[in-house]
């Protein structure tokens, strides 16, 4: 065995860049898998992880449907006998440079970390500064604060500045998050009296549940955890898919560099058979480099993925904050468990890829010291295996209504497509070959024609990765597009009024609605209900009706009923999710228990994944108790100035501020671009790895062929012309996979927009076909295909022809 | 080769170590508290305690927010129904807190409140703890003439002494407490210096003998017990000098009827402070102060707890003008407080250092000796 695995390693060392690109290939198609794996772990556990750091692993929480709950209570059960350590929490979402973060009050005497973790002498600072908060050190290295300095943020409108008072040695619950004693806070947020929930340990949720009484709820880690997965849930699958893909093409990259490998030694392989090595020993060889290979590049994958989840995760921070209203952790948190899973699939997802190498370093007869051409073995026509992809994954479609039975259904058209695409492209070749047959150009694409086993790969990665960016991009753009004209339709007052304090009480209300300026006001309160979807209570003008867009229901009836409070509208998330349909009924839990409401109309909805439950205010003020308002919008009065109404909100006692119907647009269009800039970012790094198959496949294919590129030096081909041959070469083998990409992107936009979009998220996107990612496209490939060839153009260029041409076939 | 496979084992193993440091979570340390920091520098604003002033009772058994800090330390030896020994600790710490004037909410706070609970387990030798920390906003936490509480936690005065109730979960203390006595008063009518300078000092009085009864729970069972326990209430702003590093206090129950406090203030050397004191108690309730050098006090024995500190748990303690010879010894070793604050308070009994003749029971209380670094040998 020795002899031939020095003889590998000796071979390797001679040719580093080769080695360079096989651990490329596989290290980065693992990292893109590792980065993904983390981040979704950090979409799981980490919006709850605050709750960990204040009261211990799986504590409970303490909750009011009205998202309040009276100090009152708080003090009443913390006295109690045999009362467990209770942490009140006060919650704010407040910016600081535009950037989302989680203002939490609470008692620091009652954390689990208590006055000591937090330093012991952190305590008096933190109770004893009015504007004094606390932060973990990983918080405070992001913002770019020292302890001791002052933070500004933006809190409902207005700006404040706080003071660091200590720092936290490391919580990573914290991350992300600001802590104020609560004293302090309720009197910075205005909120005397409230609390948002009440922490305690797991321990103690036998107790609670004999003190607590409706409407205050009990709700386990896990359940809070389960709400915050399915809150994501449509987001991870997406990513994950992404990831999956990510890797196949890293999968191309190995084999076509093994490929390349095994072409370059054949002459070796044929002596060392000639000279009684075994067939055997020679696919252990092959298989021992695969796996030293994998590993290597895996652990390296390993470690970049890590780094690059950091990355990721600064993608998805800000649109968790705004969409899903969570703050995640700053830091992953890897396993060694699913390190190990990751590599060792790895691993064997290698050799399984290096299968058909194998069994052809066993076909190389034994002292035959050349080549034998790619056509002596066509290979198996993939037709049928595609066909019957293409059957499992049409069935998996269709009989299941899951998003993991679409993105599985997904995955097996691609695989389709991967299967289709080298003999589409070759064909495309051929024509074009037909056509400058007399050129130079044409006879480079020519050659091509005759390595198809060896390209079939890197062409089938290309086309694929440039089919899902563009795919992917025209998605985005049709979904950008309905969101924008839902946006536009939706927001129909003139402006829009937030207080403060959050809320806004039914006198500041009443009075907004009798200033002469104001034509009418809509006033919008919003609660979570337990599994995520939300409930809305409405006031709507006439002229708010004309926001929604319906998509089941009698528009007319559907107003007449809300009007009367005789049911509710949905969101067609919501409708979806619960399989609701106008005349079905649907249970609203409120404090005196739930109650059965009619399903009036069912309306489209971009802005709950879980859906939403929207009902009269009256009705809503009614059940629920609460007269406040967390947005009023107001209507101005014919000939009315914007101006008279500022002047007007001095007359109010609490600070508000106003928003116009442009800016509530256009931020709302700004969470939506950040939204995806993580799919962009992995379609690009499928790219990129596409990019690395496609030079391997290339550089083997120049090897292979090294003698045809030596003929043409010695018929007079400069080495010039050479690189040009084979730039040529490159740039019609991107522009074929840029083709092919076109119907592969279509059917990846449609299957996006009308099969995933509503099972991940619940709503239906209007199918439009914006063509600017094809024509982007197009010329981008041909430059990636002419910068791609460069590389293999210089090493094939650079050969001294004779030596070439003296081999004996 | 062989290069090329340790360096390829190298990368691997590099790789494979920076994975695995990965993995670890980070590790939060937890502070914890030196009381002198509490005890020491006091602000300009809070009230010193500078000469005697006379004490009004019950009011003073309240709390006194003018003052930086304050306490009420209830300790004791019992007996169950079987004759087997415990003892416990309650004490209520208040530290006064600077919260900003004018606040609105209602978590607005004079005071950072802090309870120990701990019951000695003569019989299993087991040493139960825990700690509570509460503000005085929202009535978490506070103390009246009649009532004194952290959270569930609660003495309650009664008509001839309190009653304790405090529920641990895993030990819990339920007990009457009877004054028999008067209350002590310390150093100079209340008035006890601790130090050269003005303030260096507290307001200190003490119930020496109080008859307890009642039940406490080790686990799910309660026993009925009976003993003696002890009160001390201080309060004060700047009560150690900088000079000091700790104390050793005893508080012993003679069976002859007498009632011995000492305590001594020990400098950064170890050495004690001159203005170290006491007290004698007569059966008649007489007190007599005792001053420094009335009385020696020297640690005959150490225990090294598992962090590597020394404790002086056995001592010689002796009173010459009042013809006492006493040997204080733990019933066991390991009653250390191990939460946020470092420090070792425990059951003693009191013998005859000659003739091993049991004289009586007590409590010792050792600060100040965890705050070093631990010693070799």
């Amino acid at each position: 065995m020795n002899p031939l695995l020095q003889n590998s390693r000796r071979f390797l060392r001679q040719h580093p860049g080769q080695l360079l690109l096989a651990l490329l290939g596989i290290t980065a198609g693992v990292a893109v898998v590792t980065g993904v794996a983390l981040l979704r772990d950090v979409l799981i556990h980490s919006l709850d992880a605050a709750a960990d750091a204040l009261a211990g692993s799986d504590s409970v929480r303490i909750e009011a449907p009205s998202g309040r709950i009276d100090e009152a209570i708080f003090a009443d059960l913390a006295t109690r006998p045999g009362a467990p350590d209770l942490v009140p929490v006060l919650r704010a979402t407040v910016r600081h440079r535009g950037e989302r973060l989680e203002l939490l009050a609470i008692d620091p005497l009652a954390t689990a970390f208590g006055p000591m973790g937090l330093g012991g002498a952190a305590t008096a600072p933190l109770l004893g500064s009015a504007r004094g908060v606390l932060l973990n050190r990983t918080t405070l290295k992001r913002l770019g604060a020292d302890p001791g300095s002052t933070l500004e943020i933006r809190l409902a409108g207005r700006s404040v500045e706080l003071e660091i008072v200590a720092v936290l040695e490391d919580l990573p619950g914290l991350d992300q998050r600001l802590l104020m004693d609560m004293a302090n806070a309720q009197d910075l947020l205005d909120r005397a009296g409230e609390l948002s929930w009440i922490e305690a340990p797991a321990s103690a949720a036998a107790w609670l549940d004999r003190q607590i009484d409706a409407p205050l709820l009990l709700r386990s880690a896990g359940e809070r955890r389960a709400s915050a997965a399915s809150l994501t849930a449509g987001m991870r699958a997406n990513l994950t898919a992404m990831s999956l893909l990510a890797f196949a093409v890293g999968l191309f990259v190995i084999h076509a560099v093994l490929a390349f490998l095994l072409v370059q030694r054949r002459r070796q392989i044929a002596m060392l058979r000639a000279v009684g090595v075994t067939v055997g020993q020679l696919r252990l060889v092959l298989a021992t480099e695969t796996v030293i290979l994998a590993g290597l590049g895996g652990l390296i994958g390993l470690a970049l993925g890590t780094i690059l989840a950091d990355q990721l995760l600064e993608l998805v921070r800000a649109p968790i904050a705004e969409v899903y209203g969570q703050v995640t952790a700053r830091g992953i948190q890897p396993s060694l468990g699913l390190y190990l899973v990751i590599w060792l699939i790895a691993l064997l997802l290698a050799l399984v890829s290096v299968t058909g190498l194998l069994a052809s370093a066993g076909r190389i007869p034994p002292g035959v010291l050349g080549r034998t051409p790619d056509q002596s073995r066509p290979g198996l026509r993939p037709y049928w295996p595609a066909l019957a992809l293409a059957l499992a994954g049409t069935l998996v479609l269709s009989i299941g209504s899951s998003l993991e039975a679409a993105l599985v259904g997904l995955f097996l058209w691609l695989c389709v497509a991967a299967l289709l695409a080298p003999g589409a492209g070759m064909r495309l070749l051929s024509a074009w070959h037909a056509v400058r047959r007399r050129q130079l150009s044409g006879r480079a694409i020519g050659m091509l024609g005759q390595a198809r086993l060896r390209l079939a790969p890197a062409l089938a990665a290309l086309s694929l990765a440039l089919g899902l960016s563009a795919g992917l991009a025209m998605m985005v753009l049709g979904f950008r597009g309905a969101v924008d004209d839902w946006v536009d339709r939706l927001l129909r007052a003139d402006t829009y009024l937030t207080a403060s304090t959050g809320i806004i009480d039914e006198a500041v209300t009443a009075r907004i609605n009798d200033w002469p300026e104001i034509r009418a006001v809509s006033s919008a309160r919003q609660r979570e209900l337990g599994d995520g979807s939300r409930l809305l209570a409405f006031d709507l003008p006439a002229a708010a009706w004309e926001g929604f867009e319906w998509l089941a229901g009698d528009p007319e009836q559907a107003r007449v009923g809300f009007d009367q409070g005789r049911g509710v509208l949905i969101s067609e998330p919501l409708a979806r999710h619960r399989a609701l349909k106008p005349g079905d009924t649907v249970s609203l839990p409120t404090p005196s228990g739930p109650i059965d409401l009619d399903v009036l109309a069912v309306y489209r909805d971009y802005g709950s994944e879980r859906g939403v439950l929207a009902i009269d205010g009256r009705l809503y003020r009614d059940l629920f108790d609460d007269p406040a308002r967390d947005s009023l919008g107001l209507y101005l009065a014919a000939g009315a100035e914007l101006e008279a109404v500022l002047a007007r909100l001095e007359e109010l006692e609490i600070t508000v501020s106003l928003t116009s119907r442009e800016q509530v647009r256009s931020q709302t269009m700004a969470i939506f671009d950040r939204t995806f800039r993580i799919s962009w970012a992995l379609a690009l790094l499928v790219a990129l790895i596409a990019l690395v198959a496609l030079v391997s496949a290339l550089l083997a294919l120049g090897l292979e062929r090294g003698r045809d590129y030596a003929s043409l030096r010695a018929l007079g081909l400069t080495r010039a012309g050479l690189v040009g041959w084979v730039v040529t070469q490159t740039t019609a083998l991107a522009a074929v996979a840029a083709l092919l990409a076109v119907p592969i992107s279509l059917a990846l936009h449609s299957a996006l927009s009308l099969i995933i979009q509503p099972r991940a998220f619940g709503w239906s996107v209007p199918f439009s076909l914006p063509l600017w990612p094809w024509l982007l496209m197009l010329p981008l490939a041909l430059l990636i295909g002419a910068l791609a060839g460069l590389y293999p153009a210089w090493t094939i260029a650079r050969r001294d022809p004779a030596p070439l041409l003296r081999s004996r076939s | 080769m062989k290069l090329d496979l340790a360096v390829l084992t190298l990368l691997a193993a590099a790789l494979v170590s920076w994975l695995v440091g990965q993995t670890r979570p980070p590790q939060h340390a937890i502070g914890t508290i030196g009381l002198a920091t509490v005890l020491g520098d006091a602000p300009e604003h809070f009230r010193r305690v500078t000469g005697p002033e006379p004490l009004v009772f019950p009011d003073d058994h309240g709390a006194h927010p003018d003052y930086r800090s304050e306490w009420w330390y209830f300790t004791g030896n019992l007996d169950d129904d079987q004759g087997q020994r415990m003892g416990f600790q309650f004490t209520l710490f208040r530290f006064a807190l600077n919260q900003p004037q004018g606040a609105r909410s209602a978590w607005a706070s004079e005071g950072l409140w802090m309870a120990h609970l701990a019951l000695s387990d003569g019989r299993s030798q087991s040493f139960f703890q825990a700690e509570r920390f509460a503000r005085d906003g929202l009535a978490l936490a506070g103390a009246t003439a009649e009532r004194w509480w952290l959270r569930d936690w609660m003495v309650e005065a009664t008509e001839d002494g309190w009653h304790l109730y405090a529920d641990a979960g895993d030990f819990a203390l339920d007990l009457h407490f009877r004054l028999s006595r008067a209350l002590v008063l310390q150093g100079d009518a209340g008035y006890s210096r601790k130090g050269p300078e003005a303030g260096n000092a507290s307001r200190y009085y003490s119930a020496t003998r109080l008859a307890s009864s009642g039940r406490v729970r080790v686990g799910d069972a309660w026993v009925s017990v009976s003993g003696l326990a002890w009160l001390d209430r201080e309060w004060g702003s700047n009560q150690l000098s900088d000079t000091l590093s700790g104390w050793d206090w005893f508080a012993l129950h003679l069976d002859d009827g007498r009632d011995l406090m000492v305590y001594r203030l020990r400098d950064h050397e170890g050495q004690a402070s001159e203005w170290s004191a006491g007290a004698l108690v007569d059966s008649d309730g007489t007190a007599q102060i005792l001053r420094a050098d009335d009385f020696v006090t020297e640690a005959i024995d150490w225990w090294r707890d598992p962090d590597g500190h020394r404790w002086p748990l056995s001592w010689r303690v002796q009173l010459p003008d009042h013809g006492l010879d006493l040997l204080v010894e733990p019933i066991f070793e390991d009653q250390l407080w191990t939460r946020s604050v470092r420090y070792w308070e425990g059951m003693m009994d009191v013998t005859d250092p000659a003739s091993r003749a049991p004289l009586g029971r007590g409590y010792l209380e050792l600060s100040g000796y965890a705050e070093s670094s631990p010693s070799r040998h």
